[in-house]
Order: C-alpha cells, then structure tokens, then sequence
C-alpha cells in the first residue's frame, strides 16, 4: 500500500488543540505511529478515518472525563479556558435560576414575537411555491401594442414560442373542476398541462408515472390530493376519477411537496380540453427554467419577430416565479406587515431593556466577587469574557424557548388572518427562521449585556459598591423608560385598531344577515347549455323555497362581499357626461329579498327582465345629481343600454366606503359558476336543504359552502381584525414586561436602602415620608417614559390615520387609556416592593 | 488495601502488566483492543494512565523520539509495587464476589 505523506493536518490541529501540553507530544506520536501502521495494512484512506476519530475522541477527556490535575509533577490540568469558563458560566447560572428564567423569558417572548410574525408575513406574501428550485423557474410574460401586460398566450402563439426557443417550454391553464372520487363529490383546481410540464418543473412520480407525448384521458394526482381525497390508497394508481363527469385514469401521484405553479389538486394533459375553442383563446401560461441572460434575450428577439410574422406583434420578456400571490395582494398586505413587524421589534427592544435591567442588577450585586477575583490575578479581559460567556450560555439556552414562542404564533396568528386553510400549511418553523430566531437571540442577550457591562468595574467594587452601582442604576433608569415608552406606543396602536375595527363594523352593510346562507356550485359549461341551464336553476330556485325551512331564494353570478365585477357606467343622452366606476352584479328577482336588500325607490324585476338596472343610492345620486334615476337611461362599457328600474339602499357591503353597485337582471340560460342565497332558519339545516335539492337535481354537481353573510362580513375584516389582536397581544406583553422592568428597579433599589428607610423610621419619619423617597424615582423614570410613549404614539396615531378607516388624527380618549394603564401597572410595579420594604426595615434594622 | 479501581483502569493496568515494563501506550491500547475487542482511543488510555500515575500505580519516563512518531518522543510506563498490588486485591475481590454464583464465563 502507498503510504501517505502524514496525518490529516486539521485532524492533527483539532488533537493538538484537545491535548495537555504535557501530553500532546506522547500522544500525538503514538497516533501517528499507529497510523502509519494503519496506512500500511489498510491504506490511508482507512488510516486517514481512523486518526480523524482519534482526534475527535481526544476531546472526550477535555469536555467531559478532564485530565487529571498534577500540582507540582509538570502535568497541570488542562488549560482550556473557553471550555473552563463555559463550566464556570452554567455553574452561574444554574445558581442564580431567578436571573435566568426572567431572561430567557424576556428575551424568547421578544425574539418569538420578530421571527412568528416575521415567518407569518413572509409566508403570506411569498408562499412556497410547490415546485423545485423555484427561483430558476421564469414566466414569459409580454406587452401587447396598446402597453397592456399579456400573461396568457393562445395554442398558437405557443407553438410559435416552442420553435424558437432552444430551452423546453411548459404551459399550464388551470381551472376549477367537479372531481368525483368513489362516492365523494367535491370542487378542485385542475392543470391542464403541457408534456414538458413534469420535467421543466422537477416533478417526480411517487406512484406510477407521469406524462407522456400521447397521454389521453389520463390524469396526474398530487400527493396532496392523494392524501386528502383518496385517503393514501395504494391503489390509486390505475382508479378513475370523474373530472367534470368525464373518466380519466389515474397513472401517477406526484411526490410530496410538488403542487406545480398553480397549486393544482391533479394535472391532465392539454389535449383533454373539451373542444378545440380553447385553442383560439389567450388561456395559456408559459414558463421556462433558467434561461441566461445573454440566451434569454436572443430567444425573444427571435420568438417577438416570429409572433409579429404571426400577426401577434408583442414585446416580451421573462419574470422569474416569485409568489402566487398577485402585487396587488401584496401591496394590500405589505403596509399590515411593516406595522406588525414594527410593533413586534418594539417588544424585543423592550425585552432586551428589560434583560438590559436585570443583567445589570445582578452585576452590582456581584461587584465584590469581581474585585475579589481581580485581586486573585484575573485579568479585566478574563473577567468580561466570563460575564459574556455566562450571558452568551443564556442566550444558546433561551433559543429553542425563542423557537417555542415562535412557533405558538405561526399556530395562533393564521387564524386571525384572511387565509384559508389550505395556505397555512405554508407557516411552518423552517431552518431559515430558527437561524434567524438563534441569531436574534444571541444578539439581543449579548446587547442587553453590554450596557450591563460598562456599568461594572470590578476594581471599583472592592473599593465602593456606591459608584458602580449608580452608573447602573443610571442605564437601569434609561432602559426603563424605554419600556414605558413602548408600552405606551403599542398600548395606543392597539387601541387605535380596535376602534377602527368597531367603527367598520358600525357601518351600514346593506345587507340583512341573519338568517342568510350561501353556497356555490358550477354548472359544467359543455353539459348545461341554453334550455339544461336554465331548467336547472329555475328547478333549483323553486325546489330551494319550498323547503319549509326557506323563505326566500335568490341567485347572483358573483359572491357577495368578497368578489366584484367591476364596471364603467354614464348616462345616455349626454355625450359628454363622465363614466363612473361602480360594481356588476347579476341578481336575480329572489336575490334582494333573500339578501335583505332595500328597494328604497321604483321597483325590482322579473325574472324575465333584460334591460333593466337597479342602482344603489350614491351611484344613482352621482349618475343624476339633478333628480330621481328611476325610469332613466345608462349605458355600461360594453354598450348595453339599460333603464333605471330601482334604486337599493345604500351599504358598504363588506368595505369602508359606501359600494357603488349596479345590479343587472340575472340571465338563467348562462351556465358556470352561482351563488346561492338563502334566507331562513339555521345555517346547518339551510346548507342540509341545499345539498340535498343540488344532489337531487344532479348527483354529480359539487356544492361548495360560503356560510352566512356574517361570516363573509367578518372574512372581509379579518386582516384588520388579526392586526388589533396582535397589537393587543404585543401591547399586553410590552404590559407585562414594562410591569416586570419597573418591579424590579424599584426592588433592587429598595432593597439598597432598607437601612437608610429603617434608620428614617427609626427617627420618626412616617412611612409615608419613607416611601415617598422610592416612589419619587419611580415616578420620575415613569413620567418621563409615558411622556416620550405618548408623543411617539400620537405621531404613530397620525400615519396610522392615513391607513386605516375612522381614525382621526389624534385621539384622546384612547391615548388617555393607554396613559392610564401605562401608569396603574407602573404605580402596582412600585407599591409592591415599596410595602414590603417598610416591612421588613424595622427588623433590619434590629439585626443590625 | 483499601483503594478500589474503575473497570477501564483495570484494564489498562492489566494490559500494562502483560506488555511488561516500559510499554508505551500504542502498546497498552493495542493490547486492549487486541484481547476485548473494545475500539478505545489512544487519548482516552493516556487519560487512564495520567490518572494512575497520580495515584502511584504505574510510573513513566520519556523514551526516544523515532521518525516514524514524527519526531515525537515516546512515554514508556511500568507498573509500580503498589499498581500491582492494586490488581491482585482486585482480584481476589472479584473472586470472592464470583465464586457460588455459577455464572460461566462467555466471551
């Protein structure tokens, strides 16, 4: 065997490390000579492993047998000092549990509250996208000649597309469809897809196989929908599913964690289209995987001039898949997330005050040991590494308690925001946030401790423990009125989004809830054509009311509160009048009846009615400010003329502004999606009724409950109403924190001058006058908090104004409230450690 | 004889006793991975003799530096009167606690 020119030098390092001085040389030698014999006999690959597992074993006796000490023979202990102090630090801090817990506490519930919201806000504008290697992944996207974006290309253009790419292409068009699975009839999203799909994307079969070129009625589950749907069956692979009543059978389940770039439930391949309609449509997405730039921008030089040859002139360009979730969602969010953000870093800056205030109360009262240990030989050096190391223990402790925090309100939080169940799967405690919890925490203990730190001169204690102590007092003091201070500003955030929230809730819906219920269902478009689509919803309508528990039925192309046709009207007539922006509604004659809509004026329709409108009062008084609407003529964008049949009453209709709606006569020969609502008695026996009359009808339609509309309502304020509850949570937390910080200043200092208040009483002062010389401080410290917390929250107030609805730019009432509590829990914090001083001082002062 | 060893002590000692006087470590850790098939450390012996050492059961001195060790002197150990001792009393207290039980030795 070769031998090797010698042992792994970074193995040799890390032994030479472990080793005693004494016996490095011995030890080091008889590995090496060993590993010799080794490289021999085995080779030096084995001997190469064998010495790595030496090395690593010598620190066995380091960190947990030690080296035995020899005074006097030449062979000391081991002089580690890292590993020495480390010892020393968790003797310290196992001595001194009080200390420790109130850190880690302090410090968890700050980190906890950054890394939970700061998961929950990423998670929510940046979902995992379901794919592998996401970031590689680019859509092509392109500007039509008028400067509008095209995200969706026709079969046509993509062919053009795939021939002058070099790279593979892949297309998706998705949509919802009726899956029928065994017995089970539910509502699902289905990605048509092109054959590249699967392998553009790195989708993997865990079961079966996917796409081919020549798939047919073939259909590709997720291992989601395998789980949820099919129950994990093993044999799903070669079942048939009902997709929209046709058969497709299953031949494969993609692996765990792939949901493609819609987020699909199953795939099927493009050619199962019904018709060849969809060819001539702009339903296509395409995508591509890492294409260069350079590669890129020939690719669409070429690709733009072979559309324009094509007759589709457009400019194109790639954006790389970044979130699900569209801009304008995200802009709607980001604001809420810099607020909460924001609010939860002002607890981590009160917590690490509050650390800040116990960290260097404990060192005051160790001010003699340090001198002690001064005046023993230790060097400043070694005594700050000391105190770091025992803060930087703390904070290796305080982590997972951090990750525990965290990970409570990734569970809390979802459910106070507008998502649904189905995304929260993407709050998850990943290896990003627990780095980012680990970072954190260490870095706000050690910053809590530096203050902790400069206050403390270990010479100075044996001389007098009077200066240290009042330098420490004095950053005590600081790190107290940043506690106030943030108390007060979260305490008034709070506020101030509740009573914006009750303040929407106060506004006029337009809508009579009670007693509504609401559900979906699609009507297949290639099987409910003209007259099926009309018998059905006409059947529908009919069997719904007569139900004994139903009054009244109604039936609208959109859902209400959460969804919006948007349209442009004017008035005909009048060439120059403005259009006016408002809301189409499709609603049948039941429609405002069954939702509680008021006809203030004129009338409602037939069901036979086509060219009539119901406006709500603002959009007709915008529309005619001259006069009554009722029997005038408007026009929509796309031409239709209608007559003004009645006016609706006014209602923000889940908003904060009063909703400008147009309401159109319902058209019951147009297949597609319906909502239904009801009114009547008992949401669960209404959705009973429901489900039983659409299976009665056609078993194989899928029902897909909305609730009530107080339930809608409430969806709509969801965002909002997580915002107050986390401002709430974080106000109380900053509460209990600033309560906590200001106890024990007022105790540490209390406990300082138990002799000077006994020898006060002692000499006749009243303990009135006794206490008065602790609460003056406290008050001072705390005035000065509450006033820098209350200018910070008025000026918070104002840009909080702009943002959310009802709020005025300065509100008293509810900044006097967070005053107030601010104050009470100060005044508890103080009274507290105040009566157990006048307690305990005339007994002191007996034993001394 | 008052003194009780740990069974990896023992051990050492024993192996020291049967590489004989001046045995250098590779030699004792050898000798233990040899006859029981433990996979020990070189690190972890030295730990041991440095323990006994300064319990006075063996004793050891600086051997010649070889190339083959680097350039590293060796450190040869030999077994005192009292490390012997130590053993034998050892022994007879293993005995005693054996004897009657009729436990077999296996390997």
């Amino acid at each position: 065997m070769k031998r090797r020119s010698g042992p792994p030098a970074m193995a040799r390092w890390l032994a030479e490390r472990a080793l005693p001085a004494t016996e490095r040389e011995c030890v080091l030698g008889d590995m090496e000579e060993k590993y010799v014999a080794l490289c021999e006999r085995e080779g030096a690959r084995k001997a190469g492993l064998w010495y790595w597992r030496q090395s690593l074993l010598a620190w066995w006796p380091v960190t947990v047998l030690r080296w035995p000490a020899r005074s006097g023979r030449g062979v000391p202990a081991i002089t580690l000092p890292g590993l020495w102090l480390a010892r020393h630090a968790a003797r310290r801090l196992v001595r001194r549990p009080g200390l420790s817990v109130s850190v880690v506490v302090l410090i968890a519930g700050g980190v906890g509250s950054v890394v939970g919201i700061t998961a929950i806000f990423m998670g929510w504008l940046y979902p995992r996208i379901g794919v592998e290697r996401p970031a590689e992944v680019s859509w092509v996207e392109a500007t039509d000649s008028s400067g509008s974006t095209v995200r969706a290309f026709t079969a046509d253009a993509l062919d053009v597309l795939s021939a002058a790419s070099s790279q593979p292409l892949g297309s998706v068009s998705a949509a919802g469809a009726t899956i029928r699975t065994g017995s089970d009839v539910g509502r699902g999203l289905v990605g048509y897809v092109s054959s590249g799909y699967f392998t553009i994307l790195g989708g993997r079969p865990a079961m079966g196989r996917l796409f081919g070129d020549d798939s047919g009625a073939e259909v590709v589950v997720s291992g989601r929908f395998w789980a949820s749907r099919l129950d994990r069956a093993p044999d799903a692979v070669g079942s048939t599913l009902l997709i929209d009543r046709r058969p497709f059978t299953v031949i494969g389940v993609t692996q765990d964690g792939f949901d493609g770039l819609e987020s699909s439930d199953l795939w099927l391949p493009l050619n199962a289209k019904v018709g060849d309609s969809w060819r001539a449509r702009p339903s296509l997405r395409v995508f591509t995987r890492a294409m260069r730039s350079g590669s890129g921008a020939a690719w669409l030089a070429v690709a733009e001039s072979r559309l324009a040859l094509a007759g589709q002139p457009l400019r194109l360009r790639l954006r790389v898949v970044t979130s699900p979730v569209s801009q304008a969602e995200r802009d709607a969010i980001a604001f809420s997330a810099w607020v909460m953000g924001g609010l939860a870093f002002l607890v981590l800056i009160g917590a690490c005050a509050g650390a800040t205030n116990l960290l260097a109360a404990d060192l005051v009262t160790r001010g003699q040991e340090m001198a002690t240990r001064r005046a023993l030989g230790s060097s400043p050096g070694r005594i700050t590494a000391l105190v770091m190391l025992e803060n930087l223990l703390l904070a290796f402790v305080t982590v997972p308690f951090a990750a525990a925090a965290a990970a409570v309100l990734l569970h809390l939080v979802p459910s106070w925001l507008p998502v649904g169940s189905a995304t929260t799967r993407f709050y998850t405690v990943s290896a990003g946030n627990v780095l980012l919890c680990s970072l954190l925490t260490v870095g706000s203990v050690l910053v809590a401790s530096l203050p902790a730190i400069g206050a403390t001169d270990p010479a100075e204690g044996l001389r007098s423990r009077s200066s240290s102590g009042l330098r420490t007092s004095r950053a005590a003091g600081i790190m107290l009125v940043i506690q106030f201070a943030q108390s007060m500003v979260l305490l008034a955030t709070a506020g101030l989004l509740l009573h914006s929230m009750r303040t929407v809730r106060g506004l006029p819906s337009g809508f009579e809830p009670e007693g509504t219920w609401l559900f979906n269902v699609t009507l297949p478009l290639a099987e409910y054509e003209g007259g099926m689509a009309a018998r059905f919803q006409h059947t529908l309508v009919s069997e719904l009311a007569a139900a004994p528990s139903v009054q009244a039925v109604g039936l609208s192309r959109v859902t209400p509160v959460i969804a919006a046709l948007p349209v442009t009207i004017r008035r005909v007539g009048e060439p120059g009048a403005a259009a006016v922006a408002a809301r189409r509604v499709p609603a049948s004659n039941g429609y405002f009846t069954a939702m509680g809509i008021r006809i203030e004026r004129g009338r409602a329709w037939r069901d036979d009615t086509h060219d009539e409108a119901i406006l709500t009062e603002n959009l007709a008084r915008i529309l005619f400010p001259a006069g009554d609407a009722v029997g005038e003529e408007i026009e929509s964008d796309d031409g239709t003329r209608l007559r003004v049949a009645g006016i609706a009453a006014d209602g923000t209709q889940g908003g904060v502004e009063m909703a400008r709606v147009m309401y159109l006569p319902y058209d019951f020969t147009r297949a597609g999606s319906i909502t239904v609502v009801m009114r009547g008695r008992g949401g669960t026996a209404l959705d009973r009724v429901a489900r039983e009359r659409v299976a009665s009808l056609d078993p194989e339609l899928a029902t897909s409950t909305l609730g009530s509309l107080d339930d809608l309502l409430d969806r709509a304020q969801l965002l909002q109403r997580g915002m107050a509850q986390l401002a709430t949570l974080f106000g109380l937390l900053a509460l209990a924190i600033c309560g906590f910080g200001i106890y024990a200043q007022v105790d540490r200092q209390a406990r300082g001058r138990v002799r000077e208040i006994a020898i006060r009483l002692a000499l006749g002062a009243t303990p009135r006058l006794a206490s008065a010389v602790v609460w003056s401080n406290a008050l001072r410290l705390g005035g000065i908090g509450i006033l820098a917390g209350l200018a910070i929250a008025a000026g918070f107030g104002v840009l909080l104004s702009t943002w959310f609805f009802g709020l005025s730019r300065v509100e008293p009432v509810i900044l006097a409230a967070g005053v107030t509590i601010v104050a009470a829990i100060a005044a508890a914090g103080t009274a507290i450690p105040t009566w157990r001083m006048l307690r305990i001082a005339p007994a002191r002062l007996g034993q001394d | 004889m008052g003194d009780s060893i740990g069974e990896f002590e023992q051990l050492v000692l024993l192996a020291l006793l049967r590489a004989g006087p001046d045995a250098s470590g590779v030699a004792i850790h050898d000798e233990i991975v040899e006859r029981t098939g433990r996979d020990v450390s070189i690190p972890a012996v030295y730990v041991t003799l440095a323990r006994l050492e300064l319990k006075g059961y063996v004793r050891s001195r600086s051997g010649e530096a070889t190339t083959v060790r680097g350039g590293r002197a060796r450190k040869l150990v030999t077994l005192t009167a009292t490390g012997e001792a130590v053993l034998r009393h050892s022994r007879w207290v293993l005995e005693r606690m054996w004897r009657g039980t009729g436990l077999r030795a296996e390997p």
